[in-house]
C-alpha cells in the first residue's frame, strides 16, 4: 500500500491516546468547515491543542494608506469569533522544562519548513512557537511531533500550561538537588489530568533548584516549586518552598508561601489539591479576574492554605505521586571525558567563552549558551544544533527563558570545537543573556495584542548595542533587557533590569508609538522584586533611553551596586529628568520617522488622518487631562518610594479622577470635580457607551476606578496594596490613551449635545 | 504524490546584496499595490537571523523572501498550496510565479536576479522524500516542467544536491534541492 497520509506513515509510533486525541481534533476541523460545531467551543478546542490566533486574523489590516480587508478563499467560515479560517495562525508546542533530544529538535525543524515560515521561535516560557501555520495542517503536525513523545496539548487556553525549570538544572552549583524529575513528572501528572481540565483561567508551573538565582523564575508563577533539603533525624529529606498566585501581566503580584516546606512526596498530591482548588474557586465570569493570584487577593493565603490542605486530604491515594522518586536517576552520559576549559583561538571566541560558557558543578564539564538572537533560529540551525548536541553532549538540549538553547556536559576540551561549530551555523555571538541579547515577546509582528513592536525595538537594540560592544563596561553588558509589545507582560519586562511595554500616543492628531520603561526590577531571588515604569519615550528614542540609564550606571555606580540599587539611590524622578529631553517626539514633519514604527515602513496609523482643525483644538484639552492625571502618577511612584503608601495610592486614585473627568468633558460632559461626580459622569459618558473599552481587555480597566472608589482601598492601603493600585493606576490611564485615540479616529470629539450633558447635582447614572 | 511545498530560488547576480531592509519596504509595497496575483498577507523582517529567511512577504498560496537560507542572497517563491494535476505542472506553475516574482522585484529594485543555475526545493518528506527513485522522477518532472520556460540550455537538471547549506555535515534530513 503507498503511504499517502502521515496518519498512514505513523500508525503505531504516536501514543494511543495521543493519537485518538489528534484524530478527534482532525474530526473537529471537519465538523468546523461543516459548520455544525460554534465558534467558541472550536476556538477554546483548537486552543488546548497549543493552536492559537495570530494578527489580521480578522481579516483587516492597515496598509499604510487605510485598512483593508484580508479576502482569504474559504470566504466566511471562522475558526473562533472573529477569526478566519485561512488566517494563519501560531501553533505553540510544549517543551516541558525547555529539554529536547537532538531527534526532537530535528523534528520541530522539518516542522517548521514544512508548516510555517523556517524559523522556530523559543518562548520565554520554554515553549516553542511556529507562526504562519494553517488550521488544517495542524493534525499533521501535531502526529509528528506525537511520533518523537512531544504534545502541544494544553500548550494554550484554561489549563495547565507548560511546566518550566531552571535549564542548569543537575549540572548547577547553587542548587539543593536536581529538579528535573520532579518537573517531568509534575508535567506528565497534570496533563489531560481530569482535576485541570475545568479552570477559569490559564495557571504556570516552574522549577527553581535555589532560592537565590534567577533561573527557575518561581515568583511569578501560580505555582513556584524551590527545591530545599532538610535534615530530620539526622536524614537529609528533599522537598519543596512551595509558592502560589505569583503573575506578572497587566498587574504584577508576587506569589505566596503556600508551604515552606512541602516533602517531595507530597509534591504532586499537593499541586493537584491546589488545583482542584483553583477549579472550583477560582473566578468564571471575569476572566480578567481569573488566575489564581486574585483568588489568593479574594481569600488570603492562609484560607487558601486550609482549602488546598482539605482538598488534599480527601484525594484518593494515586501510584503516579512519587513513582518518578522510585526510578533511579538518569545517566547524563556525556559525549567525552571530562577536562578543563581550552584556551580561546581567538579574540571573538575569549568573548564568547566569557559570556556563552559556564562552568558546571561536574568538574571539567560545561554548559554552553547558544544565543538565538529575539529566541529565532532557522531549521537548518536547529538541524545543526541537533547535531552538536550529539557530538559535543550527548545529552537533551534545554531552551531557556531567555529565548536561548543550551548545550550541557560539554567537555572544556570540546569548547573551541563546539564554538568553531556553532560559528559555521551563523550561531557563534557572544552576550548571551545580557544587553546584547534582549528578550522579546512576539509584539506586533504577530500578536493581535501587541500595541508597538518589541521585537523591532529587540533589532534596533541589538545593532546598535553590538557596534559599542567592546567599550560598554561589563555590568553594563551583563544587564538584561526585556521589551513586550503590550502591558501583557509576555517578555517578562517586570523584573528585567531594564524592561519596556510597548504603548501608544497621540501626538498632534497622529499615534506615535512608545515604550513605557520599567526599572527597579530584580531577576535574581526568581524575580524577587518587579520594576515600575518611570516614563515613557518614543519607540525611536528607546535606544537612546538605554544609552542614557547605561551610561550613568556606568559612570556613577557604586562598587557592585546593581541597576536595581542604582535606581533606589538615585531616584525615579532623577531618573525622568534624565529622560525628559528624549521624552517627546518632534513633529510630523520635521521627522516622520518617529511616527513609524521599527522596521515598519508603513505609518504606524493613519486613523488620524483627516481630523479637522475642530478636533485639533480639542485634543489638547483632553491630553491636557491625561498629562496631568501622569504627573500625578509620578508622584505617587515618588510617595511609595518614600514608603508614604497610602500618600502614593491617594495619589493613584487622583491620577485615575483626573484622567476620567477629562473623557467625560472630551465627550462634552460637565462634572465637577467631585469623586462621586467624576465617577457616575464617568460611568454614563465614558464607559456605558463603551468608549473605555479595550478591544481585548473589555471593561477591565474602567472596573479598576469603580472598585476602587468602591471599596476606598486607597486609604490606609498597605505598601503592597499601594502597589497594586498604581499598577491599576497605571493601566487605567494607559487605557484612557488609547480611548482618546479611538474617540479621535472615530470623529467623536466633544460634541456637547443636550444628551451628553449631565446634571452637575453629582448623582449617580 | 505531488509535494505540498515546492521553492524556487533565483540567485542575485550581486552577492554582496545581503541587506534585507529594502526588501521589506517593497514587500510592503507589493500588499497595498496587489503586484502580484494571490492574497498577500503581511510582511516579516527576519534580517537578524543569520542565513535566515530575510525579508518574508506571507501570502495564502505562497511565501515570496529575500533570504540567505543557503547563505547565497536571493529571491525565494515558496508554493504553499494548490491544485496541480500532476508534478510536472506543480513544478511549471511554481516556476512561471517565481520568475513573475523575480520580474517585479527587478523592476522596483534595479537588482538582477539570475536565471541560471536556479535552486527547486521540494520541502515535503512525506511526498518528496530523500529516496534515489522519488529523486530521479522529480529530475525528469523538474527538467520538463523548465524547458519551455527557460529555455533548453537552462531546463537540465545537472546537480542534486544532498545538502548545498555549508553546515560541517550532509544532512540525511535536509529537503530535496535540486539546481536547474
Amino acid at each position: 500500500m503507498t503511504i499517502q497520509t502521515w496518519k498512514q506513515a505513523l500508525t503505531g509510533r504516536i501514543a494511543s491516546d495521543l493519537a485518538d486525541e489528534i484524530d478527534a481534533f482532525e474530526g473537529q476541523i471537519e465538523l468546523k468547515k461543516q459548520g455544525r460545531v460554534g465558534d467558541k467551543l472550536f476556538a477554546e478546542t483548537r486552543l488546548r491543542r497549543g493552536a492559537y490566533g495570530q494578527r489580521y486574523d480578522n481579516g483587516l489590516r492597515h496598509d499604510g494608506t487605510g485598512q483593508k480587508t484580508l479576502t482569504f478563499p474559504s470566504g466566511e467560515i471562522t475558526k473562533g469569533p472573529g477569526t478566519f479560517w485561512d488566517a494563519p495562525g501560531m501553533m505553540r508546542v510544549k517543551i516541558p522544562f525547555g529539554a529536547v533530544s537532538p531527534e526532537q529538535l530535528e523534528v520541530l525543524a522539518d516542522l517548521a519548513e514544512e508548516y510555517s515560515d523556517d524559523i522556530l521561535h523559543v518562548t520565554t516560557r520554554q515553549d516553542i512557537q511556529l507562526h504562519f501555520v494553517h488550521i488544517e495542517d495542524t493534525p499533521d503536525l501535531m502526529r509528528r511531533l506525537g511520533a518523537v513523545g512531544i504534545t502541544t496539548r494544553e500548550a494554550c487556553g484554561n489549563a495547565v500550561r507548560n511546566v518550566s525549570a531552571c535549564p542548569y538544572a543537575g549540572t548547577c552549583h547553587t542548587e539543593s538537588f536536581d529538579v528535573t524529575p520532579h518537573a517531568q513528572a509534575l508535567a506528565d501528572f497534570l496533563l489531560g489530568h481530569p482535576d485541570t481540565q475545568d479552570f477559569g483561567r490559564k495557571f504556570k508551573a516552574a522549577f527553581s533548584g535555589c532560592a537565590d538565582e534567577p533561573c527557575g523564575l518561581t515568583r511569578f508563577h501560580d505555582l513556584g516549586l524551590v527545591a530545599r533539603e532538610r535534615t530530620q533525624d539526622g536524614v537529609a529529606v528533599r522537598g519543596f518552598l512551595v509558592l502560589v498566585g505569583g503573575g506578572l501581566g497587566a498587574v504584577p503580584v508576587q506569589a505566596k508561601v503556600l508551604t515552606e516546606f512541602c516533602p517531595e512526596q507530597e509534591l504532586l498530591p499537593t499541586a493537584q489539591a491546589l488545583c482542584r482548588v483553583f477549579a472550583q474557586h477560582g473566578e468564571r465570569e471575569s476572566r480578567a479576574r481569573a488566575r489564581l493570584k486574585f483568588l489568593v487577593q479574594k481569600l488570603g493565603i492562609e484560607a487558601l492554605r486550609e482549602l488546598v490542605a482539605q482538598e488534599r486530604s480527601q484525594l484518593l491515594e494515586d501510584p503516579r505521586w512519587t513513582a518518578h522518586l522510585d526510578a533511579a536517576p538518569a545517566d547524563p552520559d556525556p559525549r567525552s571525558a571530562p577536562s578543563p576549559l581550552a584556551e580561546p583561538g581567538s579574540r571573538a571566541e575569549r568573548s564568547w567563552q566569557g559570556t556563552n560558557v559556564r562552568t558546571q558543578a561536574q568538574d571539567g564539564y560545561h554548559v554552553v549558551s547558544v544565543s538565538l538572537p529575539l529566541g529565532d533560529f532557522t531549521a537548518e540551525q536547529a538541524r545543526g544544533v541537533a547535531d552538536l548536541g550529539r557530538r559535543f553532549s550527548h545529552e537533551a538540549l534545554r531552551f531557556t527563558v531567555e529565548q536561548n538553547v543550551v548545550l550541557r556536559w560539554v567537555a572544556g576540551a570540546d569548547v573551541p570545537a563546539l564554538y568553531a561549530a556553532l560559528d559555521a551555523l551563523g550561531l557563534g555571538e557572544d552576550g548571551a543573556d545580557g544587553l546584547l541579547d534582549p528578550t522579546s515577546c512576539p509584539g506586533t509582528d504577530t500578536c493581535k495584542l501587541g500595541i508597538a513592536s518589541s521585537r523591532g525595538l529587540a533589532k534596533e537594540l541589538r545593532r546598535s548595542l553590538r557596534v559599542v560592544a567592546d567599550d560598554l563596561d561589563p555590568a553594563v553588558k551583563r544587564l538584561r533587557v526585556k521589551m513586550s509589545g503590550c502591558f501583557n507582560s509576555c517578555s517578562q519586562h517586570h523584573v528585567a533590569d531594564l524592561g519596556f511595554l510597548g504603548v501608544s500616543r497621540s501626538v498632534g492628531g497622529r499615534r506615535v508609538p512608545h515604550f513605557n520603561l520599567v526599572l527597579g526590577g530584580r531577576y535574581r531571588d526568581n524575580g524577587g522584586a518587579y520594576g515600575v515604569v518611570v516614563g515613557a519615550v518614543p519607540a525611536r528614542n528607546a535606544p537612546e533611553a538605554v544609552r542614557l540609564i547605561t551610561n550613568k550606571y556606568a559612570a556613577e555606580r557604586q562598587e557592585d551596586e546593581s541597576l536595581e540599587a542604582f535606581v533606589e539611590r538615585l531616584g525615579k524622578a532623577a531618573i525622568r529628568t534624565l529622560l525628559a529631553p528624549i521624552s517627546k517626539p518632534p513633529p510630523y514633519e520635521v521627522d516622520p520617522s518617529y511616527y513609524r514604527d521599527f522596521g515598519d515602513p508603513r505609518e504606524y496609523t493613519l486613523g488620524d488622518m483627516g481630523i479637522g482643525e475642530c478636533a485639533g483644538e480639542l485634543v489638547p484639552a483632553v491630553e491636557f487631562a491625561l498629562s496631568a492625571a501622569e504627573q500625578k502618577l509620578w508622584g505617587a511612584q515618588d510617595e511609595l518610594e518614600s514608603g508614604a503608601a497610602a500618600g502614593a495610592a491617594g495619589n493613584a486614585y487622583q491620577a485615575m479622577l483626573v484622567a476620567a473627568a477629562g473623557l467625560v468633558r472630551h465627550l462634552g460632559g460637565q462634572v465637577r470635580d467631585e469623586p462621586d461626580e467624576v465617577v457616575a459622569a464617568f460611568r454614563q459618558h465614558v464607559y456605558a457607551p463603551g468608549h473605555f473599552h479595550d478591544p481585548f481587555a473589555k471593561d477591565k480597566f474602567g472596573r479598576y476606578l469603580f472598585s476602587l472608589h468602591d471599596s476606598k482601598a486607597h486609604e490606609g492601603a498597605s505598601v503592597e496594596t499601594a502597589h497594586r493600585i498604581l499598577d491599576e493606576a497605571r493601566l487605567f490611564l494607559e487605557a484612557a490613551y488609547a480611548c482618546t485615540e479611538r474617540l479621535l479616529e472615530a470623529g467623536s470629539q466633544a460634541s456637547a449635545s443636550a444628551e451628553t450633558a449631565i446634571p452637575s447635582s453629582g448623582e449617580r447614572a | 504524490m505531488i509535494p505540498q511545498r515546492i521553492r524556487v530560488k533565483l540567485y542575485a547576480e550581486d552577492t554582496s546584496q545581503t541587506d534585507v531592509e529594502p526588501f521589506v519596504a517593497l514587500f510592503h509595497g507589493f500588499i497595498r499595490e496587489a503586484r502580484l496575483p494571490g492574497l498577500w498577507i503581511d510582511v516579516v523582517d527576519y534580517g537578524h537571523v543569520r542565513r535566515g529567511p530575510g525579508a518574508l512577504l506571507v501570502g495564502h498560496e505562497a511565501d515570496l523572501s529575500w533570504d540567505l537560507l543557503d547563505g547565497r542572497p536571493g529571491l525565494s517563491y515558496t508554493r504553499k498550496r494548490g491544485e496541480a494535476p500532476s508534478l510536472e505542472q506543480a513544478l511549471r506553475e511554481t516556476l512561471e510565479h517565481a520568475l513573475e516574482a523575480a520580474a517585479a522585484v527587478e523592476a522596483r529594485s534595479g537588482l538582477r536576479l539570475q536565471r541560471q543555475g536556479l535552486s527547486v526545493t521540494l520541502i515535503d518528506r512525506l511526498r518528496a522524500p530523500r529516496e534515489p527513485g522519488r529523486i530521479e522522477q522529480l529530475r525528469l518532472a523538474l527538467g520538463a516542467a523548465a524547458e519551455p520556460l527557460l529555455g533548453s540550455r537552462h531546463a537540465s537538471v545537472d546537480e542534486v544536491s544532498p545538502d548545498d547549506v555549508a553546515t560541517d555535515r550532509g544532512d540525511a534530513r535536509a529537503a530535496v534541492t535540486l539546481r536547474l
